[in-house]
Order: C-alpha cells, then sequence, then structure tokens
C-alpha cells in the first residue's frame, strides 16, 4: 500500500473507532442470530446483541466449574465418583458411582465431551456437594464482577434462576484462558482417558465442531438444553489477531459461530 | 514495486531541469547531488544520489530560491553560514509559503526548502532537503536533452524490468515509445495467470487490473480460465474464493440442507464454509468494512479491490512535486 494510502486507511480506522472510543456500545449487526450474542475481536467488543440479558447458559456453565477446578491445582488427585455424578442425564461418559479418576481426566470429560457425570463428580470433590459447589461458583462469579451471572448447578442443567450473560460468558472465559491448562484442553480435537485402574478407558471427541473445520479455532465450549437452546463460546486465533465470541439459543450455532468469525477476522485485516 | 513507483516517475521528470543549460561539450566539474523529499501524512520519496556534470562555478546557485512570477520573494538574508528566504506563491487559486535556507561554499552545498500551502484545493505540506559536493577531476557537459533521454532511458528500462505500468500506459506516459513492448509481457504475465496458483498471488492485485487495463487486455477471461482450471483440478479452495458462479452451483450441490460438521468434513468444506457460513441478518461482510464486496467471504482474497487508481495517485502526486519544485 503506498505510504499516502496507508495514511488514509489509518484515518478511516480512526473513524471507525470513534464509536468504541466515545463509549459507545458494539453495534446490534446481527440481530437474528442468537437470542444473546457477542462478538470480540483482539479485545474489543465489536457486534453484541442482548448481551447484558441473563439468559440459561447450559454447558458454558462448565467453564465455571473448569475454572475453580484448575485453579485448585491438584490435577493428579484421584477422584471416587459418587453416586449423585453418576446418575446424572444428558451428555455423559458413564462414569460408574465408585468409579476412581484424576481430576485431570474428569476436567478432559467435561470439558471436551461436556459430559455431566464428570463435570459433577469434580463439583463434589472440590466442595462435597452440588449445592456448595454452586456457592463457590457465584462466589468467583462475584470476584470476576460477572454482574448478571448467578449459578445454581454445577454443569449447566436448566433450573430457575440459573443464568448468565453473554458478556459475563466472555469475561469469564476470559479467565479461564488465563489458565494454560484451560486454554490446552478447551483445544483438543480429541482425548483419552482413563479410571485411575486403567480398567475403564475412554476415547473422547470435542464437542465444540469448530475445532478443526474454523481456520485457527482453539475451543472453547459448547451447549445445549432445552431452555437455553444451542450454545457455543468460541475461541479461534489466526496470526495476531484473536477472536472471542459467544451465542446464545441460536438454532444454527456454528455456521454463525463460523461466519461472525470469519467476519470479525475480516474486520481485523480490513483495519 | 507501487512504492517505489512514483518517486521512479518523479524522478524521472526531474532529470529534465538537472544539468542546466550549457553549452554542448563545455567542460564542467563532476558533482555527487542528492535530494529527499517527505509529505506530511506518510508520502516521502527516497533520497536520490546521482552525478551530474555543473557548469564551473555554478556551484553557489544551488539551493538558491527557484524564482518564476508564480512567487514572490519576500525575505532573504544571511544568518551566519546560511543564506535564508522566504518566497509567497499564487498560481490560480494555490497558495503557498516557501521556507527554505542554504549554505555551502565552491566544493559542497545543502539545504532545505519547507513548503506549506493549499493546492488543487488539496493542504500542502513538504520538505525538500538537498546537498551537492564537487568531486574531484573534470567532466564534459553534454546536451542536456541528450543526457536527459539517456538518463530517461534508463529509467524506462528499469521500469519495464518492474513492471511500472504507468510509465507506459498513463497519457503521456514517458516510456510511451515502449508501451507495445511492455504490453507483450503483461501478456505473457496474464498468460501465467490462467494458473490458478499464479492467479492466487497476483490475480486480485490492482496493479495487475490496471496493467491489464492499460494494455486492453481482458483480465476477466483470465479469471474465467483459471476457474475452469481450479474446477478440473478440484482446487475447491480457489472456486470459493474467485469463482461465484462455479461456486454458488457447488454449494448449492453439496453444502446446502447439510449440517455444518458433514458439510465441513467434506472436500467441499471452502466452498461451504463461503457460502453458508453467513450470519443471519445484515451480511457481514459490509458490516466488517472489508475491502471484499458484498457476499464476499472474510478470510479470502478479495477480487479486485478498488484503491484509487495507482496512474491517478501518481499523477497527483507528481503534479504536486512539479508545482512546488517547477519542472
Amino acid at each position: 500500500m503506498q505510504p499516502h494510502r496507508r495514511a488514509a486507511a489509518r484515518l478511516l480506522v480512526a473513524l471507525l473507532l470513534l464509536p468504541w472510543a466515545s463509549g459507545r456500545a458494539a453495534d446490534d449487526t446481527f440481530p437474528t442470530v442468537a437470542a444473546a450474542y457477542a462478538v470480540e475481536a483482539d479485545g474489543a467488543l465489536l457486534w453484541a446483541g442482548n448481551a447484558a440479558k441473563s439468559l440459561p447458559p447450559a454447558s458454558l456453565t462448565k467453564i465455571m466449574t473448569a475454572l475453580l477446578v484448575i485453579e485448585r491445582n491438584q490435577p493428579d488427585a484421584v477422584v471416587r465418583v459418587s453416586a449423585a455424578a453418576a446418575r446424572e442425564t444428558g451428555a455423559r461418559i458413564g462414569l460408574r458411582a465408585g468409579d476412581t479418576m484424576k481430576v485431570r481426566d474428569l476436567l478432559t470429560a467435561a470439558l471436551l465431551r461436556s459430559a455431566n457425570d464428570a463435570c459433577r463428580a469434580l463439583a463434589d470433590w472440590y466442595a462435597g456437594d452440588e449445592r456448595r459447589f454452586a456457592e463457590a461458583m457465584n462466589a468467583r462469579a462475584r470476584e470476576l464482577e460477572l454482574t448478571s451471572t448467578r449459578f445454581v448447578n454445577a454443569c449447566g442443567h436448566d433450573a430457575p434462576g440459573h443464568l448468565a450473560s453473554a458478556l459475563d460468558l466472555l469475561a469469564l472465559a476470559r479467565a479461564a484462558l488465563r489458565l494454560p491448562e484451560f486454554g490446552r484442553l478447551v483445544a483438543l480435537p480429541s482425548a483419552h482417558i482413563a479410571t485411575t485402574d486403567g480398567k475403564r478407558r475412554f476415547d473422547l471427541r470435542t464437542t465444540n465442531a469448530l475445532i478443526g473445520r474454523l481456520d485457527g479455532a482453539a475451543g472453547v465450549k459448547s451447549g445445549y438444553t432445552g431452555k437455553a437452546g444451542k450454545c457455543i463460546l468460541a475461541l479461534a486465533r489466526r496470526g495476531p489477531h484473536e477472536v472471542l465470541l459467544v451465542l446464545l439459543d441460536a438454532p444454527d450455532r456454528w455456521w454463525d459461530a463460523h461466519g461472525l468469525a470469519e467476519a470479525a477476522f475480516a474486520h481485523l485485516v480490513a483495519r | 514495486m507501487r512504492t517505489t513507483l512514483p518517486f521512479r516517475l518523479l524522478c524521472c521528470v526531474a532529470l529534465i531541469g538537472l544539468p542546466g543549460a550549457a553549452a554542448a561539450q563545455e567542460v564542467g566539474e563532476p558533482w555527487e547531488t542528492t535530494m529527499k523529499m517527505e509529505m506530511a501524512g506518510g508520502m516521502s520519496m527516497p533520497e536520490q544520489t546521482q552525478r551530474i556534470c555543473k557548469p564551473r562555478g555554478k556551484a553557489e546557485e544551488a539551493g538558491m530560491p527557484p524564482m518564476d512570477n508564480r512567487c514572490k520573494l519576500v525575505e532573504s538574508k544571511q544568518v551566519g553560514s546560511k543564506h535564508v528566504f522566504r518566497m509567497r506563491c499564487e498560481e490560480g487559486t494555490n497558495r503557498y509559503t516557501v521556507d527554505g535556507e542554504s549554505q555551502g561554499n565552491g566544493d559542497s552545498y545543502r539545504g532545505k526548502m519547507h513548503m506549506v500551502g493549499t493546492m488543487d484545493g488539496e493542504n500542502v505540506d513538504m520538505v525538500q532537503t538537498f546537498s551537492g559536493k564537487k568531486l574531484a577531476g573534470t567532466c564534459t557537459i553534454e546536451d542536456p536533452m541528450k543526457q536527459y533521454k539517456s538518463m530517461l532511458a534508463g529509467e524506462c528500462r528499469k521500469a519495464m524490468d518492474k513492471m511500472e505500468y504507468p510509465m507506459f500506459t498513463m497519457d503521456n506516459a514517458p516510456c510511451a515509445d515502449q508501451k507495445a513492448e511492455f504490453c507483450g509481457k503483461v501478456a505473457k504475465k496474464l498468460q501465467e495467470l490462467r494458473d490458478p496458483a499464479r492467479y492466487r498471488e497476483e490475480g486480485n492485485r490492482p496493479e495487475t487490473a490496471e496493467m491489464a487495463k492499460g494494455c486492453g487486455q481482458d483480465l476477466a477471461a483470465v479469471k474465467r480460465e483459471a476457474c475452469s482450471r481450479s474446477m478440473g483440478a478440484k482446487d475447491w479452495s480457489f472456486v470459493a474464493s474467485q469463482c461465484e458462479e462455479e461456486g454458488k452451483a457447488l454449494a448449492k450441490q453439496h453444502c446446502e440442507g447439510r449440517d455444518y460438521t458433514a458439510a465441513m468434513s467434506t472436500p467441499y468444506a471452502p466452498i461451504c464454509s463461503r457460502y453458508m457460513a453467513r450470519p443471519k441478518g445484515r451480511d457481514y461482510t459490509a458490516a466488517a468494512a472489508s475491502p471484499a464486496p458484498a457476499g464476499q467471504t472474510a478470510g479470502q482474497t478479495a477480487p479486485a479491490a478498488q484503491p484509487p487508481s495507482a496512474t491517478d495517485t501518481i499523477k497527483k502526486g507528481a503534479d504536486k512535486l512539479k508545482k512546488f519544485l517547477k519542472f
């Protein structure tokens, strides 16, 4: 690009950035992609709709669960699967009461497969029971200033008052992604785990369909419940650029997340 | 190439006045001169160094105000070893001030001129710095026109090598007499671009389009051929990014109605990504401030972006500098 054109481009970018600089909210450019959504490009909120509205977050909840467990920093601790965990419904890997598994492997199952049995086993190990774990989740949410978020359970089941906003979920994901172990796990396309006695082995493939299909996809977490609808919180990196986005209740979450990520990268490149 | 092009052109134009009006075959002094120009806003001309043959005893004229009937010398004084001057210039609606200073002796000189004002309705702010030093020995001052032609021929050779199309294709192009040869090279290049891999590299560059246009050649036909070849080679990535008609047909056949995981796991993933990953609502390409036209999938090469014409830009820059320097 010739220098004077570059100068003109810089001016254009400055004009484009003006709304952010003046504190204006991000544009709701895609009002129909989801009940709520937010797209961050290189740390700046780019597009958002209903982003502060509290909605059921489904298994995006497990980001908080993982955050707490990883922050405890006992990846090799052995967890005995509780009866309650073995009874978990929805997505599960088929853990049985009494199975023993390392924290790291349960985390892998909870994040890659969104396994509720693994998630609940971690919650029970961490706090003794799910109610107390939810209290720990809410305490951490307050520390992170997630003001539109309240957790009632560990794994994202629909429940009265179990809610989070798109903006809070982005902030939560940012906090979790600062933990290298979390970033490593959510980027895995697949993994193999086993009970500590080695008798039961599990081959896991990620539920995040963007991994391996969207150029630069690097995590984070999908979710679905009847009330929450289809949800996705996704991270993608290309060169120096990073896009983090969340869609809550998005009927075409994969196509739309893919398209939004492409659009956000195009925006960054055009800047 | 695009960055240096205007300066080569300017250099070419500037050569006209450099040797000075000397009698043919006069014995002169060899000088090495440098000139650098910077315009506010980023455009700059890298330092140009050349050896020229000046008439003996004329060194002191270098750096003196370039007077003509457009400019009025409003200040001229000696400050220490420096000669400082100010000019005010008017020409039509153009108004500008030139502040200059120079110092030197019979063996060297240096100085600068700062011009601020408006030209053709636009603000202009540029600084020219210059210097010269006498070299040992003598030289023969040739006919300025002959010298100019020789230098121009050199510049045209460089421009031909670097495919600097405005030198051949713009109005009153300095190398217009070699346009046929240049366009022959363009035709050869376009022939190469029928290969999708080569088209991907260069087909969407604005200068490629301008080059083809300047030579009256059909870049669209080249693209059609590249698309045809990419269909044959099942290069779906190229089809997705460059060939809308073929891409849409493939998307309808292989992507439409399939879920994301299935569609994106096929070889047609680039096509599906291009045509299916479109968030509902306002088309995202518009919001992305992308140079791509509406409908262009982000992350793909934008076909023929439409920046200002390089030829226009160069001419405009050259005109401004020429007015300032009175070439």
